[in-house]
Order: structure tokens, then C-alpha cells, then sequence
């Protein structure tokens, strides 16, 4: 299972650096197999309508599990805190400038008290070796790496490259990450899609299909109100009622890729509504969380580093030295 | 999002002093996670060179730890921090041992500002940067004074200065 499926750019990436919409496209190249911009440009051709219309066996057909709402995730069980002896200790203040938690607010900055402590060695026992990756000339390992390697009749990892405009209408493009890809336009505002991780399909041949999805988005307004010029595309005329699409590139015979995206529709079906109020929820909490942070700004924490000589060097350590060796 | 403590560290090597091209394959220095949140470096020392470690919480100050290595063998240390952005880098520069400057890597002074390496490591100087006449303290004394007088140049730790004064005449 993927764990982060959605990569809203505008809101992961570190300050400082601005994060226009052309700099989110080029990211989403980057973590997708093709380019977001061609993925703008308005269809040639209209190769196929299909509106979903009839009604699919929807049984099973669905999102395991919660939907991302904006909830904030269990932190992470700290570590025991380990009691040192200190040898020395430096203390010097500094000032710091951290990029803001949400992007648009203002940096954090303060003076902070940075302490370095020399301490003697805790004689922490090391973590166990790494397993020993079995060597690929066996067969079995061969055999068995191909098994992993050939997605199953029930599976498979779709990447999905989605532009929404005004959020009434999204172009997409997708595939199963072998370059061969599908795109065409959607009347779901795919931002809904966000927080998604694994879905599945029971398709019209009644097997059922999951699907994990790891997807770039970004979103467009052809009023303008977008940072970036963007040429209003001409938007296709597609089923209000009910999630309906149009296919515009790609191989319209291949049943895989047909099955792929009409079952995110399908899925959408059954689950828009769920979807939509998850991003509707995640929409209320980024707000909420950005107003407490304009009425309460973070400040940055003193640190404090303490290191010690090892009696003897970690064998893990070692292990990737020896690996590296010089030639 | 809050990454995991050291999960944004990174480590390179830098080279300075006497300076000699290194090339990458020379760059034996590793970085594997330890129990309860700590991180060990490692690095294989080579003859004749001189290691310092340098730490960052923000990529653009870099500062030393107050230790030295030298020479050959398997250098180990273990670090732990409670920032969630720290970086570490080794600093190394090679020596010629025959050279009558060289006093070793913790009394030589590489930097010839009159502090041995470990006085400037030791008190969070840079052994590399001429900084003889600053005064952090900001107690009238220099760091080569400090040195000199083994006080802390860090704190207002001066010893007590006796005044003589000498009246002559009628």
C-alpha cells in the first residue's frame, strides 16, 4: 500500500522557495513519468465520449479505510530520553530564520540558544545488522524478483497527472508507470481524489480491481485569478449528472487503461460524496490550522546537540564504508 | 509536517588547509541511524590527514564540534540532537608531518592566529579563520590572552588583575 498518495506540491515543499504554478508543473514532472504542461494543452480531438451512464455493478466498489480529512495524524512515540554524562558543554545564541509551517505565512524567526555537549559513550547497543540481500544470480531470487515485479490481475499502481480547472472540470492523464498513458477530461474536480490512497473497482466483468494511486495536481482558474497566465482551454461538454469523462490521447482499445479510468469514475460514484467532504474537511482544517498559526506564531526552539566518540565504530557503519570501498 | 529528528541531516566532506584535490571516490564517510534517535558517523581515516566535525542547524552556519582526529583507523562518533534539522559534515586537512609547524593535530595552528587547533575547537572557534583578536565575552581580554591567562574566553571568567601602585616624590 502507498502511504502518501496525494502530492498537493503547493503545501509539502520547504520554504523559501516560491512556488509558482510553472515551478509545481515542473515538480509534478518530476514525480511523474511525463509533462503536467502538455497535460494543459486543450484536445485535439475528441476520439471518444463516454459518458457513464449505466449503472455498474458497484458492488465492492470502493475506498477501504478513512479518507484523509485533515485530521492530524498520532505523533510518532518519541525515543526514551537517554541520560548522558556531560564532558563539556558550548552554549552560543543564534539567529534563526524557519521557513513557515504553511506556505504564504510568515518565516519563523528568533534567537535560540544552540548548547553542544561532548558526553561520554552511552554504549547504546547497535541496531541489527541489515538483512543480506540474497544474491540475483540465484534463480530462485530471479524468479521470485519477477513474481514482485509483474503487477497482478487484482493490482496495480496508477499514476495520475491531474490539472483542475475552476474546479468543474479536470484533465488527466494516467498510466501503469510503462509509458504508456491515457488522458482525457473529467467533470470531477479531482482535488477530491486527494487523501486517497487505495481504492477498488468491481468492473462490469465482475472482477475486482484495486488500485493505488500516486497523483501530481494542480489547479487552474480561467478567470485569472491563478498566479499564472494560463490559456483557457476548450472545456468539453460532458454528463452533469453523474461523473462522466471523454477520452482525448491514447489507446482507447486497451482495456486495462479504459478499466483504469473508467473505474475511477466509478469509484467516484460510489464514493463522491465521502470524497468531497473529506477535501471539503481537509479545505476547513488548512484553514483553521492557518488561522491559529497567524494568531500564535511558532517560535524556534533552542537545541541541543550532544555527541560522543564511540568506543568502537557502529558495525552498520562499517558495513556501508566496506561496501563503498575505493576502487 | 514534522520529519523525523536527523531525517533532513546529510553529510559531505569539505576540504581545506593544505589543499589537495580529493576526488569522490575518496569520500568514505557514513551515516547510519542508531537506537533511541541517535545517528553514528563514520569514516575510515587516512595517513597524514587531520579530521574536524562540523555541525549546522540551518545549512548556512557551520561550526565545530570541540573534538580532533587524525590518521589512519576507524573513527566512530554518535550524535543526537533535538532539532529536527541537523547536519553534520567532516572537515579534513592534510599535514606534512616533516613540516617543523606541524605540532600535531591538536597543537598545531593551522590557521597561525597564535590558538592551537583544540583551544579554538574546544571553545567554538574556527580553527581555519584568523580570530586572534575577537573577543566573544567581551571581556577586554582577547582569545589569545584567554588562552594565554587559561581562562574562558566565552565567559567573564578573567582572574583578578592586582594593582601596584607606586607613589614617589616629596
Amino acid at each position: 500500500m502507498i502511504g502518501t498518495d496525494c502530492y498537493r506540491l503547493g503545501e509539502i515543499l520547504l520554504q523559501p522557495i516560491p512556488l509558482t504554478p510553472m515551478f509545481q508543473r515542473i515538480l509534478c514532472t518530476l514525480l511523474i513519468s511525463h509533462g503536467l504542461l502538455a497535460a494543459q494543452q486543450a484536445p485535439a480531438t475528441s476520439s471518444q465520449v463516454q459518458p457513464v451512464d449505466e449503472p455498474l455493478p458497484l458492488l465492492d466498489t470502493g475506498i477501504p479505510g478513512l479518507i484523509a480529512d485533515g485530521t492530524p495524524a498520532m505523533p510518532a512515540p518519541l525515543p526514551e530520553p537517554l541520560q548522558f554524562k556531560v564532558k563539556r558543554t558550548l552554549t552560543s545564541r543564534r539567529q534563526v530564520t524557519e521557513a513557515p509551517e504553511i506556505i504564504g505565512l510568515p518565516a519563523v524567526k528568533g534567537t535560540i540558544n544552540v548548547t553542544v555537549q561532548l558526553v561520554e559513550d552511552p554504549g547504546l547497543p547497535d541496531p541489527p545488522p541489515p538483512l543480506i540481500t540474497p544474491p540475483m544470480e540465484e534463480s530462485a531470487v530471479a524468479d521470485g524478483m519477477a513474481e514482485l515485479s509483474e503487477p497482478g490481475p487484482d493490482f496495480q499502481l496508477i499514476f495520475v497527472s491531474a490539472t483542475v480547472y475552476d474546479h468543474a472540470r479536470t484533465y488527466v492523464r494516467c498510466g501503469f508507470g510503462t509509458g504508456e498513458e491515457i488522458a482525457g477530461w473529467s467533470n470531477i474536480d479531482f482535488n477530491h481524489f486527494c487523501g486517497v490512497g487505495t481504492y477498488q473497482v468491481k468492473g462490469s466483468d465482475g472482477i475486482l480491481r484495486q488500485y493505488s494511486l500516486m497523483m501530481a495536481i494542480g489547479d487552474e482558474y480561467t478567470d485569472g485569478t491563478s498566479d499564472e497566465l494560463t490559456p483557457a482551454p476548450t472545456l468539453p461538454v460532458l454528463a452533469t449528472s453523474g461523473p462522466a469523462f471523454v477520452i482525448t490521447e491514447g489507446d482507447t482499445t486497451d482495456k486495462e487503461s479504459m478499466d483504469m479510468f473508467q473505474g475511477m469514475h466509478d469509484l467516484y460514484r460510489v464514493e463522491g460524496a465521502r470524497m468531497a467532504a473529506a477535501c471539503q474537511a481537509r479545505e476547513v482544517a488548512y484553514e483553521a490550522r492557518k488561522t491559529y498559526l497567524l494568531a500564535n506564531p511558532p517560535v524556534p526552539k533552542d537545541v541541543t546537540i550532544q555527541f560522543w566518540k564511540r568506543e568502537t565504530p557502529s558495525p552498520a557503519g562499517m558495513n556501508a564504508l566496506t561496501k563503498g570501498a575505493k576502487p | 509536517m514534522k520529519s523525523h529528528p536527523f531525517l533532513l541531516s546529510c553529510m559531505f566532506v569539505a576540504v581545506t588547509g593544505a589543499l589537495t584535490p580529493v576526488s569522490l571516490s575518496e569520500q568514505q564517510v557514513s551515516f547510519t541511524a542508531g537506537l533511541s534517535g541517535t545517528w553514528n558517523i563514520e569514516w575510515m581515516g587516512v595517513l597524514n590527514r587531520v579530521y574536524f566535525i562540523q555541525w549546522s542547524v540551518d545549512l548556512l552556519q557551520w561550526n565545530y564540534l570541540p573534538v580532533i582526529e587524525a590518521d589512519e583507523g576507524d573513527k566512530g562518533f554518535g550524535a543526537v540532537s533535538s532539532s529536527d534539522k541537523f547536519f553534520i559534515r567532516l572537515h579534513y586537512a592534510d599535514i606534512d608531518p616533516e613540516d617543523p609547524a606541524y605540532l600535531g593535530p591538536e597543537n598545531s595552528d593551522f590557521d597561525k592566529d597564535g590558538m592551537s587547533n583544540l583551544f579554538e575547537v574546544m571553545n567554538g572557534f574556527n580553527p581555519f579563520v584568523a580570530d586572534l583578536t575577537a573577543d566573544p565575552d567581551g571581556d577586554g581580554l582577547n582569545n589569545v590572552h584567554e588562552q594565554t591567562a587559561g581562562t574562558n574566553p566565552n565567559a567573564k571568567d578573567n582572574p583578578a588583575v592586582k594593582l601596584s601602585v607606586v607613589v614617589t616624590g616629596d
